[in-house]
């Protein structure tokens, strides 16, 4: 496509502006998580006239944040890992089995993403409370009730989502599988959950970060013992002073993990993998 | 080495339609049988009953006399290729080929030789190591068979595998499979629409047409003899001239619209039941080669005026008009049963013949018949009118 200078140049600005946009805010958290709280209490300086790492290491002591940060890892990691297994299990049945009530579950399944998440809040809160009060699970407060409403969000969707993918894996590549010596769950193991790697890793990817990022039930669900980082990191503002500059070196430190696992896993969403293997 | 039986074979739908209808067919040891209809014959269906991929609503299928009903694909010792190949798309070929034996824990030096022995009868040793994308359409579709002969199995099962290649590739394939199963030497169950192939490939021929079999024979036997209006219809292209007819109170002749056809005693004879029919209606089916240009003999004639002529080089298409009705062997055959008209669709007859002739569309054309080739049909069932002529 022919493109004229004047074009290129304004596409060149515009995006370089947009870019700068977006990634302003970051360069400000930046940049006060090495000034000194005081500086950072005066006016705002571009060019810190301070510079100190000191938050970087503050952060750990002010506010418990390696247990938070544990925390929060034990309860990604565990609701990922679930609704992963889960969803694998379901959206193959759904796409590739004809069973009674399938299309009632499909349905159903669809039908909780209609619903905004915060209409569940005091529901769930006051069924952790019951189950808690009768039977004696005590899932407010605990691990595992954190853990399954983080299931309700990301499951339906990483079903939903898995079902679709699974239906643009070729049906003949099980049977051949399965002539050639496997038996159903061979198939699906040694050759369909390969090439539907792109599918499983964008699922637990978008579980990961949904249940990391989570504040709003964390903030009701969760006690002193059983907090994540979302609240956590509130906690760096007190009654007295708020320490900005550790709150966000925390929060910088906080993102890391996913903008690590994101980076990692970036290659496994390539697709591209099953052109040829079936024609047409 | 087996042979393949099926008995009865029946596959009714949970939605009640019903695909295959009591299906009785043998596949001998080492036979090459073609399973050919029209869409939706239920011919995919029987071949995936006999894999394990489809379950049996009734009747059995044997392999080597072992019900194998119950069986799941893997016990059954099949080898099954693909209409698109379904190929493993992240294995090389060198690992698709071999991937049956690896689930069967086959050492991995047998593997390796078994892999080696297929790729040079498939000519595929230069692409062991390359994946499935970066292969063209016959090279899949070698690999799809390198994939079967290497389990060595018992039968070997083909779903339409060449309807996806181009014509000329069709060609050079077709012999190419002939090949492989004769030196293979193993029962196979080959479905395809392809008349081309089911008449070059096949030892023998099932027609199906809607989930049941019309006729299995040789394939020459089936072009001579087809034992009823739909295998008559469909075996031949072009196809064979079906007009309605009128025979004569002495059973000697037929009336094809305002022309008369003579019987000669020799059909009559090996056609007992021809005596049924006289002074009533009768289809009269000519094949386009048995109209010929030279020589008309009294009583043994068609004239009808020429629309189309096509110029194939070795011969001339001639597609002529006459005024008895059509008869069009196709599903619209229920009216005739019924006692319905039958449906008059292309109302042209083709004659088959040599290129010398300077015929032109709009010329009245004067056929000599090949009278000793006409065949019979009774319009109320569509069956063939005759006794079987022994092979």
């Amino acid at each position: 496509m022919y493109e004229s200078t004047a074009a290129r140049w304004f596409r060149r600005v515009t995006l370089a502006l947009i870019a700068l946009f977006a990634l302003f805010p970051l360069l400000i958290i930046l940049l006060t998580t090495i000034k000194p709280l005081k500086d950072v209490q005066n006016t705002f300086q571009w060019i810190p006239s301070h510079i100190t790492l000191a938050p970087y290491a503050e952060i750990w002591s002010t506010v418990p944040l390696l247990h938070y940060f544990v925390n929060s890892l034990i309860v990604s990691s565990s609701s990922t890992v679930v609704s992963v297994t889960l969803a694998v299990f379901a959206g193959y049945a759904i796409s590739r089995f004809q069973f009674r009530g399938r299309r009632l579950f499909s349905l159903a399944v669809l039908s909780t993403q209609m619903f905004p998440g915060i209409l569940f809040l005091l529901p769930l809160y006051l069924i952790y409370v019951n189950i808690g009060r009768s039977i004696g699970i005590s899932l407010y407060g605990s691990y595992l009730g954190l853990i399954i409403t983080y299931l309700t969000f990301a499951l339906p969707f990483a079903v939903w989502m898995l079902a679709g993918f699974f239906a643009t894996i070729p049906r003949e590549l099980e049977e051949a599988a399965m002539v050639d010596g496997t038996s159903h769950w061979g198939a699906l193991f040694r050759i369909v959950l390969p090439l539907a790697r792109p599918g499983i890793v964008a699922v637990a990817v978008f579980a990961f970060m949904t249940a990391w990022g989570e504040v709003l039930f964390a903030s009701v669900l969760t006690t002193q013992s059983t907090r994540t980082l979302g609240i956590g990191l509130q906690e760096y503002a007190t009654s007295g002073d708020t320490a900005w500059n550790q709150m966000m070196a925390a929060a910088v430190v906080v993102s890391a993990p996913v903008v690590v696992v994101f980076l990692a896993l970036q290659r496994h969403l390539i697709r591209g993998l099953t052109s040829g293997s079936v024609k047409g | 080495m087996a042979t393949v039986t099926l008995e009865k074979l029946t596959k009714v739908y949970p939605n009640g339609t019903t695909a295959v209808s009591d299906l009785d067919l043998t596949v001998a040891d080492g036979e090459f049988m073609v399973l050919i209809g029209p869409s939706g014959c239920g011919k995919t269906t029987a071949l995936r009953m006999v894999a394990g991929l489809e379950k049996i609503t009734g009747g059995h299928v044997r392999i080597d006399d072992r019900i194998v009903n119950d069986l799941p694909p893997k016990a059954r010792d099949i080898a099954m290729v693909f209409q698109n190949y379904a190929l493993y798309p992240q294995m090389t070929v060198a690992d698709n080929i071999g991937f049956g034996l690896k689930v069967r824990k086959v050492p991995k030096a047998a593997i390796r030789d078994k892999v080696e022995a297929a790729s040079q009868v498939l000519g595929l040793h230069e692409h062991l190591d390359q994946k499935p994308a970066q292969l063209s359409g016959g090279q899949r579709q070698r690999v799809a068979m390198g994939r079967a002969i290497v389990r060595e199995p018992a039968v070997f099962l083909m779903d339409e595998p060449l309807s996806n290649l181009d014509a000329k590739l069709r060609v050079q394939m077709r012999a190419e499979i002939s090949e492989v199963q004769r030196h293979v030497g193993v029962a196979t169950l080959y479905v395809t629409h392809d008349q081309t192939e089911a008449m070059t490939m096949g030892d023998r021929v099932a027609v199906l047409r809607s989930g049941v079999l019309q006729q299995c024979d040789r394939p020459q036997s089936l072009y001579d003899y087809p034992d009823n209006l739909f295998v008559a219809g469909f075996i031949g292209s072009p196809s064979m001239n079906l007009y309605e007819g009128e025979l004569s109170p002495d059973a000697h002749a037929v009336r094809l619209g305002g022309q008369t056809l003579i019987i000669p005693p020799s059909v009559q004879e090996a056609r007992p039941r021809i005596g049924e029919f006289r002074d009533q209606k009768l289809i009269v089916g000519i094949r386009p080669e048995h109209l010929t240009l030279e020589n008309p003999l009294e009583g043994a004639t068609l004239s009808g005026e020429v629309q189309i002529v096509e110029a194939l080089g070795s011969e001339l298409m001639i597609h002529f008009h006459i005024d008895a009705t059509p008869v069009h062997s196709d599903e619209e055959f229920s009216d005739l049963a019924s006692g319905g008209a039958p449906l008059a669709t292309h109302a042209a007859g083709i004659a088959r013949v040599q290129s010398r002739s300077q015929i032109r569309a709009g010329e009245v054309a004067t056929f000599a018949v090949e009278t000793e080739w006409l065949h019979f049909f009774d319009p109320a069932t569509g069956t063939a009118v005759r006794d079987r002529l022994p092979d």
